[in-house]
């Protein structure tokens, strides 16, 4: 039985068991984000989130949700520390350490669901849908995309629909269907829902010098926000990335099957034993003679020192 | 998809019990209309970006939406321009309540809907009026909402924005009023009078015979279409502390401040 994690869904105030990030899994996400092809990043993100954690199929998992999940795995399987590099209004870099336990706890305290109730019209909200993603790319502000991903299930005189189980075209002709005075009222609560996250801060990046701000996100995770954090918390040098799996087949000696199957954190681990056995038989050998090896793969996700 | 339809067949059943009441003017009655949908609001915002003198893209959305929501569709045909007006505002009433504002000369001035709708129960629609000269007869009416629409969706729903000059303009803009008032065109010849069959012509068409008529008669023609919109405007005018304020019905009317 392979190992798992307990993750959170904010959405569903629920808890679920997700698998470790294989190496593999963690150099597909990483490549992904080089892709200019939007749609197709978020496919394989979402794609691998469904191999990590099957039993999300069952549910129609929010924004939210995903960034819970990939924060998780992020902070077991990886890292525990999300390392970034800010440039100041002077011009100066700066580096920022945050630990991903605390974006994960912040993520945890987002409850956007709500039901509302019109006379024969009940209708049930959390947050945008992680499968509607691509319908945001380049356009936020549609105010019939917003209700559409935002509805869980509508019921009309006993006539009950779950939303999870439709398209979105199908999803927006019942919305257009709707009484325009209800999808008005139903947008003026997600508003509401989204100013009240607005003000709250979910990842804040400060210059260390002079405490200047640099970047905020907010709880109100829409689809910047989403793909800003994931952007932190995945992108990675490519070729770090290719040079520890290198190194770990080359000079460690692991098969490459075997290297993909691990974590990247638990790589890391087998790398250092290999780094001090080989520091140590290189003390007790006084001849040259022995390979040079690079010690060093400058990847600082993974901590390689 | 069979839910989906079961769920949009239960939203049309919930939309026919909420429907509201119009007084129109040509039938002296109160007639039902379903509550505007979403899609149908989604037209409005369609129509940010229209032809500013013509309304196209306005005029074939509310149009739309009387057909789809007069729940006694037979009488879609028979609507009126003025009967038009008062859905509009009932509409504007049902969706976004009974005040608005209009603004004059840099001055804000708030309105009631009802001031507006009480009117339909005061108005007497002109009657159809027969017209002759000469060799041609000519029968006016008030125009209908289906040769309102049906003028702008042919002659002008795909035109991209062009400039025209500004008696060039009015001329058009006078002849489509006509085109619209105009029921039927007779010929006479021998003493008989035979119809053109106006109705069933294309408005370009329609139009051509317009620019063809004899001079004489456009006098008469520009009177009747000049009562119409005096009664027009009257609906669409309301008293406030400053005298007499007129407002248009676009699509931002419809849209939340």
């Amino acid at each position: 039985m392979p190992f798992t994690l307990n993750a959170y869904l904010p959405s569903l105030n629920r808890e679920l068991q997700i698998k470790e990030l294989s190496y593999k899994q963690y150099r597909e996400l990483v490549k992904s984000l080089y892709n200019t092809d939007k749609k197709e990043t978020i496919q394989q993100y979402n794609s691998i989130l469904k191999d990590l954690c099957p039993d999300i199929v069952n549910f129609d998992i929010t924004f939210e949700d995903k960034l819970s999940l990939l924060l998780i795995v992020r902070n077991y399987c990886v890292s525990p520390d999300l390392k970034l590099k800010g440039t100041a209004n002077s011009g100066n870099t700066f580096n920022f350490s945050i630990p991903v336990e605390k974006i994960i706890s912040s993520i945890k305290t987002i409850h956007k669901s709500k039901t509302l109730q019109f006379e024969d019209i009940v209708v049930k909200i959390s947050s945008y849908k992680a499968r509607d993603e691509y319908i945001f790319i380049g356009n936020n502000k549609d105010i019939f995309n917003i209700i559409t991903s935002y509805i869980d299930a509508i019921e009309i005189n006993g006539n009950f629909v779950n939303f999870k189980d439709l398209s979105f075209e199908d999803r927006m002709s019942i919305v257009t269907s709707l009484p325009h005075y209800i999808t008005s009222q139903i947008y003026e609560s997600i508003k509401e829902i989204e100013d009240y996250y607005n003000k709250q801060v979910l990842l804040e990046v400060k210059n260390p010098i002079d405490r200047e701000i640099a970047l905020t996100i907010s709880k109100n995770i829409n689809i910047d926000g989403l793909q800003k954090v994931i952007e932190f918390i995945f992108t990675e040098d490519l070729s770090n990335i290719y040079r520890a799996f290198y190194n770990m087949v080359k000079y460690a000696g692991f098969s490459p099957a075997y290297i993909d199957s691990i974590t990247p954190v638990e790589m890391q681990v087998y790398w250092m034993y290999y780094i001090e056995d080989h520091e140590k038989s290189k003390s007790s050998n006084t001849s040259s003679g022995g390979l040079n090896l690079s010690t060093s793969t400058s990847n600082t996700q993974l901590g390689f020192q | 998809m069979t839910k989906v339809k079961e769920i949009i067949a239960a939203l049309n059943i919930l939309s026919d019990k909420n429907s509201f009441e119009v007084y129109l003017p040509l039938l002296k009655r109160n007639v039902k209309f379903r509550p505007l949908t979403t899609k149908q609001q989604k037209y409005f915002y369609e129509c940010l970006k229209d032809n500013v003198v013509f309304n196209t893209k306005f005029i074939i959305a509310t149009f739309n939406i009387i057909k789809e929501n007069c729940v006694e569709l037979d009488l879609v045909d028979k609507i009126t321009v003025i009967d038009r007006l008062f859905i509009l505002l009932a509409y504007r009433k049902n969706t976004l309540g009974n005040t608005f504002q209009i603004e004059k000369d840099g001055v804000i001035y708030n309105a009631n809907l009802d001031d507006c709708l009480k009117q339909a129960e005061e108005i007497t629609l002109p009657q159809n009026k027969l017209v002759a000269v000469k060799n041609v007869q000519v029968e006016l009416h008030v125009p209908v909402v289906v040769d309102q629409y049906g003028l702008e969706k042919e002659l002008r729903e795909t035109l991209e924005i062009e400039t025209f000059e500004v008696n060039q303009l009015v001329g058009t803009v006078v002849v489509n009023e006509i085109c619209k008032a105009i029921k039927e065109i007779w010929l006479i010849e021998n003493d008989t009078a035979t119809p053109v069959g106006f109705n069933g012509l294309k408005y370009a068409d329609r139009i051509d015979i317009i620019e063809n008529l004899p001079a004489e008669v456009m006098f008469d023609l520009q009177e009747f279409v000049g009562d119409i919109n005096v009664i027009a405007n009257k609906v669409l005018t309301v008293v406030t502390e400053s005298g007499e304020v007129g407002f248009d019905i676009t699509a931002d009317f419809f849209l939340d401040e």
